[in-house]
């Protein structure tokens, strides 16, 4: 899709999505979601030497078979590559990412303790019930097998 | 529902889809980028940026508003623009990084090979 400007700049885009948000005159480097915003933040790798081998190139190369072949081979070692590099990363992002979730998480409770702390009570509460009516439970069947074992063989031939 | 002023205007409501489009493409405000390279330019070469008097225009092109792009029929329209939400958003805006289409490249992993000119100059 192809946007020409009243100043005849050319704007391409690659979806239906980017256009709507280039029309609601977003700034790319504050959503979340393109490649400019995760660049900028330091989300995915943005400088290495492997982006140098990529690049758009306006001069024609005359054909050469062998160098032809020569570079299917290397595009896809520079991609094999990047991959790796790509994963080391995002590995080394996230080392510390689970310690800092934690931590996060912890301030957050410690911050809204009043919320939960009906909610907590309110689970001993319950818990107690629990507890009691399971007590009783046991009383009522004991009491029960005692009738029972009055008469034990009868017991013997169920079991 | 809709009784802003941009709401009545012609075209605005149009069910047709081409006179819509037809509407939103020839009100289309300037982009950030643009009145950025505007302002640029305006502080090299020490311009300010001033229209000469045109009868067409709001005021005769004599208020108006760069940061925006608007022109105001008088000096207290423009100076009631300015205390205004919508132009204090354009100025916050404007003060954030250019996105170029440079940057879009670089983002996209679309770069482009410097090369020395074909046709170097003697």
């Amino acid at each position: 899709m192809l946007f020409v400007r009243n100043d005849s700049k050319r704007f391409r885009f690659c979806r239906s999505k980017c256009h709507r948000n280039f029309n609601k005159k977003r700034n790319p480097r504050k959503v979340a979601w393109t490649k400019a915003y995760r660049r900028t933040r330091g989300k995915e790798m943005a400088v290495d030497s492997t982006f140098d081998f990529e690049k758009r190139r306006n001069r024609p190369v005359k054909y050469d078979r062998g160098l032809m072949g020569k570079t299917i081979v290397a595009m896809r070692r520079v991609e094999e590559i990047q991959q790796t590099r790509d994963a080391r990363f995002f590995e080394n992002r996230m080392q510390d990412a689970k310690a800092e979730k934690k931590k996060q998480a912890r301030v957050e409770i410690e911050k809204s303790i009043e919320l939960l702390a009906p909610a907590v009570a309110n689970r001993e509460e319950v818990m107690r019930n629990v507890i009691d009516s399971a007590k009783s439970r046991i009383a009522a069947r004991k009491k029960s097998s005692n009738k029972l074992t009055t008469t034990p063989n009868s017991a013997m031939v169920e079991g | 529902m809709g009784t802003g002023p941009s709401a009545k205007k012609f075209g605005s409501r149009s069910k047709l889809k081409k006179y819509k489009r037809k509407t939103w493409l020839c009100r289309r405000v300037k982009d950030t980028d643009q009145i950025q390279d505007e302002i640029e330019k305006a502080s090299e070469t020490g311009k300010p940026i001033a229209f000469k008097y045109d009868d067409e225009l709001p005021g005769g092109g004599q208020f108006y508003c760069v940061e925006t792009g608007k022109h105001f029929t008088d000096a207290k329209a423009l100076a009631d623009h300015k205390k205004s939400r919508y132009y204090k958003k354009r100025c916050k805006e404007l003060k954030q990084e250019k996105y170029t289409q440079d940057v879009a490249e670089w983002a996209s992993g679309m770069t482009k090979e410097k090369l020395p000119p074909a046709h170097a100059k003697k």
